[in-house]
């Protein structure tokens, strides 16, 4: 039985007549890449607005370390939420300092969080003359202070350039590798995929699903495959049983596969009855068409 | 609590906008202190001209006189301080630095409290300020010097500390409730200039001394002078025990409802 870093018990939250998160319960186990998926306002935000104290829920109960949450939980946990914020006239190290002072850490860690987002020839920059990119890169420092034994990121790669989102991405990995905990809002699938090793799916402040991304998120769902020979081809995988249907379109097939199964296994197969494939795509769902299918069923 | 007093202190010392504020404010209350004693003496010499009676020679700057003086004088610049309060408090809120606070790790409770030392800071560097240009002043213009007359009103520096801190309170209570600088500063002076006046031009005499910053502001009467002495009123000279009450129990209701409303909103 692992720990339990953060559970969230049927929480809700109104702003006015809109229902920001409805009934929203979780459980976050230590070494988890937690991730909330949903798109553009459907309470992520205010989800994690809510279990770092800065909104008050409705309904609806939380708990840090399986305790309930005060300020001392809060300085474990290093956030990102939303926007970097910071004080626009100090400068990064000043900035830092002011959050080494409320967490209780000493400054000697302000240079390898700096070191570690590649500031350091700007870290005594006024934070207001950063640009978008650096500004994200500092709050991502900021989390990273006095080494958290949690961390909470919004949209981290909002504003990055490429280079930024793999070196961000890259830097997720390699702290979840030291056993942190990790949650991660984001509305990009691809990002959830590729970072997270659990997700909860968000619509409209409720929760749709959540478990293991593999689970959730099966992407090997659907693939487009063709090959010299089009009706052997057909034939043949008609008979394959990890197969659900087939489609003709034009000179592929859309090949929808049993949710266990991968391209791999498909591959496989065909190799093994002499079949060599002259095309294979993964057809990857995008967000909007995995909440149709979502609201679908 | 020291702590909170260092972070606090690390927003400000780099701020440009604190120390041109406070610097004008000592600049323009120290002018007016050098300057003020010349005004009278150009007012009463034109008035013996005119008056049948001899007026009597005004000195502001005798011991321990003094003191009740300045601190009177210094009354009327302590919006100065409230509109520094102001801006400080609704910095951070425009740059949601309060929110980022208390993700960080701040309690609700200690960032009031950060923000209360912040005007514990300002009232004492106010007060501060009185007491170096006071002895500066006294001991160049007292003939009559000696420890006890020197401290023996120095009890008005200690209301005058308890009126900027009340005032100052007053300032937090509407940054936090109003949140957006300008308006926050156009309440405090729409407040403080018309509408606690009118209403206390309305209410009968006996009551409207509790209005809160008329009542704040009544902790230091006027000077009795010579030459008001002369016109037969006779104002307080002495620190009244209900007055320092009242103003108490108004610095811990502006606390408390700045308190409300810190730990009802949402962040
Ligand atoms: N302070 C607020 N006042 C009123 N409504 C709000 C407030 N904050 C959020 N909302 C509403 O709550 C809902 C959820 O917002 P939230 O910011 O949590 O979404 P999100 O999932 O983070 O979206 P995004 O991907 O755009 O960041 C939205 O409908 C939003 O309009
Ligand atoms: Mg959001």
């Amino acid at each position: 039985m692992s720990e339990i870093v953060l559970s969230l018990n049927k929480i809700s939250k109104r702003f006015g007549r809109i229902k920001a998160v409805d009934e929203l319960s979780l459980e976050v186990e230590k070494g988890n890449v937690f991730g909330i998926l949903g798109p553009n306002g459907s309470g992520k935000t205010t989800t994690l607005g809510i279990i770092l104290d800065v909104i008050n829920p409705d309904s609806g109960y939380f708990q840090w370390f399986g305790k309930t949450p005060t300020k001392y939980e809060r300085k474990k946990v290093g956030s990102i939420i939303e926007s970097p914020i910071f004080y626009p006239y100090l400068s990064a190290v000043r900035n830092l300092k002011i959050i080494a002072d409320i967490k209780g850490i000493p400054y000697n860690d302000i240079d390898r969080v700096i070191n570690i987002v590649d500031l350091m020839e700007r870290k005594n920059s006024k934070f207001k003359t950063y640009s978008l990119g650096m500004k994200q890169r500092l709050a991502i420092a900021a989390a990273l202070l006095g080494n958290p034994q949690a961390l909470i990121f919004d949209e981290p790669t909002n504003g990055l350039d490429p280079q930024g989102i793999a070196e961000i991405r890259e830097l997720i990995l390699t702290v979840a590798s030291e056993g942190i905990t990790i949650l991660l809002a984001s509305h990009l699938l691809d990002e959830v995929q590729k970072t997270c090793t659990h997700v909860a799916i968000l619509e409209k402040g409720r929760k749709l699903s959540s478990g293991k991304v593999e689970d959730v998120l099966n992407e090997s769902g659907t693939v487009e495959i063709s090959s010299e020979n089009l009706e052997e081809l057909y034939v043949t995988i008609n008979n394959c049983d990890i197969v659900k249907s087939v489609m003709r379109q034009g000179d592929k097939l859309t090949v929808k596969l049993d949710k266990k199964a991968s391209s791999t296994d498909l591959n496989n197969f065909l190799f093994k009855k002499g079949i060599v494939l002259s095309h294979l795509t993964i057809r990857k769902k995008t967000l909007e068409k995995y909440f149709l299918e979502q609201l679908n069923e | 609590m020291i702590n909170l007093l260092k972070i606090e202190l690390k927003k400000i010392v780099t701020n440009k906008t604190f120390w041109v504020l406070t610097g004008l404010y000592v600049l323009l209350l120290g002018l007016v202190f050098f300057g003020v004693q010349s005004v009278i003496n150009e007012i009463s010499t034109n008035a013996s001209k005119t008056s049948p009676i001899s007026i009597p020679k005004v000195s502001i700057y005798n011991f321990p006189e003094i003191w009740q003086n300045l601190t009177y004088i210094a009354g009327f610049f302590k919006i100065f301080l409230a509109v520094v309060v102001i801006i400080f408090i609704t910095n951070e809120f425009s740059f949601k630095t309060i929110r980022q606070n208390i993700i960080t790790g701040m309690s609700r409770f200690d960032f009031l409290l950060s923000k209360l030392q912040f005007l514990f800071l300002l009232s004492f560097g106010a007060t501060l300020f009185i007491i170096i240009t006071g002895l500066i002043l006294g001991f160049i213009n007292s003939s009559n010097i000696s420890v006890t007359i020197i401290f023996s009103k120095f009890v008005f520096i200690f209301a005058y500390f308890l009126e900027v801190f009340s005032f100052l309170t007053f300032a937090l209570l509407i940054g936090f409730l109003v949140k957006k600088s300008g308006l926050a500063i156009g309440l405090l002076l729409l407040y403080n200039y018309i509408i606690e006046p009118i209403i206390v031009y309305k209410l009968p005499d006996g009551i409207d001394e509790y209005m809160p910053l008329r009542a704040i502001s009544n902790l230091i009467d006027i000077p009795n002078t010579a030459l008001m002495q002369l016109v037969g009123v006779n104002f307080r000279d002495y620190i009244a025990f209900t007055d320092v009450a009242v103003c108490i129990g108004y610095t811990a209701l502006f606390t408390f409802l700045t308190y409300l409303i810190l730990k009802k909103r949402d962040l």
